[in-house]
């Protein structure tokens, strides 16, 4: 027994928090990253999330979502939501990279209102799923408890995209320039780099992830259209408990965050959610840059 | 006579719940109005939208309805956080409100004084799934019982009655946990991991309608079919995800509804609002969503009133019902339907199922009507319970009063014996 739980509960929470990390941290790796390189407090992110979602409810049914035909849903699902993100880019959030934060605060939060209105009046209000593709389907035991199987998935996808980020980043020129942007976008432009294309392919890098992310989750159901709020709130205090524009600090942090929210479900079932933000103020008091940010931003 | 109400006419919690309950209400009206309306008034219903979620904004429109001085009569909305606080005001203003959509009874008992004098409750409330719950519980011989619940309102009602009730029961049962996620939750593989580690013989799940799909799917997917889970309202129209994957819901899922047509159907009140609510609904018939019952019974009542008082004085109303003798035709009883004079209840019921699926019904989830346990009030609340909980002085109401009211419930339990359960009047195809 420990702190009020078997060790074999634990191991079936951490890994459990493991499969609610990877969700996260496949929402905040956009999120950071265009906050990195934009300097945009986007709220509207956890809407892209969201669209993903309702994009993939639409796409099975004329593609379907078998072992094959899933990928390409995710994929298209994660595309069109790539696509959407241009379009506010470039007409909506472009004019108000320079405005004061509450600006960005209301221009991206009404993005939520409106998007969340679109998606009410073309699928309705109501919960939506897509199935479970067949390699994904049941569970895997593991300590006396059953994970489903596509929690699993969720880890590996999260794990590929951290790779593909970081190669991305750091192993290419247009990652170099991603980089460059994040520290100082002025000198950037005037080396040259359309900075303003620059900001819309990360913003649908961004975005693109959102979607991803979106799509994948379909498999366990979703509630309706207002998981766009709590996934932008859950995403917004990993980038923080990271470290602003930090996507090895959004990585440790979803695992912090996911570990956290299952934990609490042993110690304290009526509060996960105050666990989350329990840590995000500790996390903040001892380093208010957040784990792996820099003390200047 | 004016009546007001706010729905979440936006379909937030989906479109069976308030859209379809009130197409149906509006026909009843018309259909009302037809025949000569309450009393030889002609009566308006006027819905606005509530802003589901919003409690201030809920609020706000009834305010600004009472101080229109346009409306006789208030029917309560769709949240149940905003149907808690609504009859301290209406009541302050000298109107009845009539509950509809939301009712949460317990909170409402433990809060008469605040406003439940001029509160009358036809519907159905959580209070009741809660208890017809629990009794299905307590008769399949579960001992052990897990609860998840989202965390809010509904759900915490939800589980207080269930959790009570199943107690006292079952004195040798247990609650061996107990999970609120919250509302929006999607992940519930988490919660269902401590609900597995207690080894149940079965869970409570307040979940309803399209909510529970999330935690059908990890449900199953978990390999947990073999515990039995009572889930909410299970039958609703807007049930799509249903259409697409039936398969999605795990065996030994049961459902608690407070209004499954399949029995409502079946007595002479219910057969009428049910041919209003599918005339209204065409889309969804022969289904009829649980809700427009609520609103249809809130009509009823109030046709009740105002024929047998005159008028539409909250007074006069309150003065009939608590003399114990007033009944009206409800959908729920094949006779006329007692109020309770101490708690101004309505003697309604509801029922728990088993989930099956029929191919032949615009959404296919619905309940094997040879499984439902139909659980009325008079089965589940005793009248010393109903004083305890009320929080009034139980003196107040007359021992004639009471035995009057015994007799209208006597009547009722007397012309429904034997008519529900294992008698369904549509069988399954």
């Amino acid at each position: 027994m420990i702190v009020g739980a078997s060790a074999s509960q634990y191991v079936v929470q951490i890994v459990t928090g493991l499969g609610s990390a990877a969700v996260l941290f496949l929402i905040s790796s956009g999120l950071t990253l265009t906050f990195g390189a934009l300097r945009i407090v986007n709220f509207a992110h956890g809407s892209l999330y969201m669209l993903g979602a309702y994009l993939a409810v639409s796409l099975r049914e004329p593609i379907g979502f078998s072992n094959g035909t899933f990928w390409i849903v995710l994929i298209l699902a994660g595309l069109g939501v790539a696509l959407a993100g241009v379009v506010l880019e470039v007409f909506f959030f472009r004019p108000i990279y320079r405005r004061p934060l509450l600006t960005q605060l209301l221009v991206t939060f009404s993005f939520v209102l409106i998007l969340a209105g679109i998606v009410r009046s073309i699928w309705g209000a109501e919960g939506e799923s897509t199935s479970v593709p067949p390699f994904l389907g049941g569970g895997v035991k593991i300590a006396g408890g059953s994970i489903p199987t596509y929690q699993f998935f969720f880890m590996g996808l999260s794990v590929a995209v951290a790779v593909g980020l970081y190669l991305f980043l750091y192993r290419t020129g247009i990652g170099r320039m991603v980089r460059a942007a994040v520290s100082d976008p002025e000198l950037l432009g005037l080396s040259g780099v359309n900075v303003r294309i620059l900001f819309t392919g990360v913003f649908a890098v961004g975005a693109f992830l959102a979607g991803l992310a979106g799509a994948a989750v379909t498999m366990q159901g979703l509630s309706g259209p207002d998981i766009a709020v709590r996934a932008v709130i859950l995403a917004f205090v990993v980038i923080v408990i990271g470290g602003l524009g930090s996507l090895i600090g959004a990585f440790v942090a979803s695992i912090l965050v996911g570990l956290a929210q299952d934990l609490g479900i042993i110690w304290v079932p009526e509060a996960t959610l105050a666990i989350v933000f329990v840590v995000l103020v500790v996390v903040l008091a001892i380093r208010p840059q957040g784990l792996f940010g820099s003390r200047v931003a | 006579m004016n009546i007001f109400a706010a729905e979440d006419l936006a379909a937030v919690i989906g479109r069976a719940i308030a859209p379809d309950a009130v197409n149906a209400a509006k026909a009843y009206v018309d259909t009302l109005n037809q025949s000569g309306g309450m009393g030889g008034c002609n009566v308006v219903l006027d819905v606005v939208e509530e802003t589901f979620g919003d409690v201030p904004a809920c609020l706000r429109a009834y305010r600004d309805a009472i101080q229109s001085k346009k409306y006789d009569v208030f029917f309560g909305p769709t949240n149940s956080a905003c149907m808690f606080a609504l009859p301290e005001l209406t009541t302050a203003a000298g109107y009845p409100v009539l509950s509809g959509i939301a009712a949460d009874h317990q909170p409402y008992l433990e809060n008469f004084g605040k406003g439940g004098k001029y509160a009358f409750h036809p519907s159905v409330s959580t209070f009741m799934e809660g208890r017809a719950a629990a009794r299905f519980a307590a008769e399949n011989g579960w001992k052990k019982v897990g609860i998840v619940a989202p965390n809010y309102a509904y759900g915490q009602d939800a589980a207080k009655s269930f959790r009570e009730y199943f107690l006292k029961l079952v004195p040798d049962g247990e609650i061996v946990t107990e999970q609120f996620p919250e509302f929006d939750e999607d992940n519930f593989t988490p919660f269902i991991n401590q609900i597995a580690e207690s080894e149940p013989d079965g869970v409570f799940s307040a979940y309803f309608g399209p909510f529970i799909v999330p935690f059908w799917k990890q449900w199953k997917a978990a390999g947990l079919e073999q515990i039995p889970t009572i889930g909410g309202l299970i039958v609703l129209a807007t049930f799509e995800v249903a259409q697409t994957s039936p398969g999605d819901i795990p065996a030994n899922s049961y459902g608690y509804d407070r209004a499954p047509w399949q029995l409502l159907e079946q007595t002479p009140v219910g057969q009428i609002q049910t041919e209003a609510a599918r005339a209204a609904n065409p889309d969804s018939a022969p289904i009829v969503s649980s809700f427009a019952y609520q609103m249809l019974n809130a009509i009823s009542m109030t046709k009740a009133f105002v024929e047998q008082t005159g008028a539409a004085d909250p007074e006069a109303w309150k003065a009939l019902v608590e003399q114990g003798q007033f009944a009206f035709d409800g959908a729920y009883q094949f006779a006329p339907t007692p109020v309770n004079p101490l708690t101004h209840m309505g003697d309604n019921c509801a029922a728990v199922g088993l989930v099956g699926s029929d191919d032949t019904l615009p959404v296919p989830v619905t309940y094997d009507p040879s499984t439902f346990l139909m659980s009325c009030m008079d089965d589940v609340l005793t009248q010393e319970e109903a004083a305890q909980l009320v929080d009034r002085d139980a003196s107040e109401i007359t021992q004639e009063a009471l035995d009057a009211y015994q007799a209208n419930v006597d009547a009722a339990r007397t012309a429904r014996e034997g008519k529900w359960n294992g008698t369904p009047a549509t069988p399954p195809s």
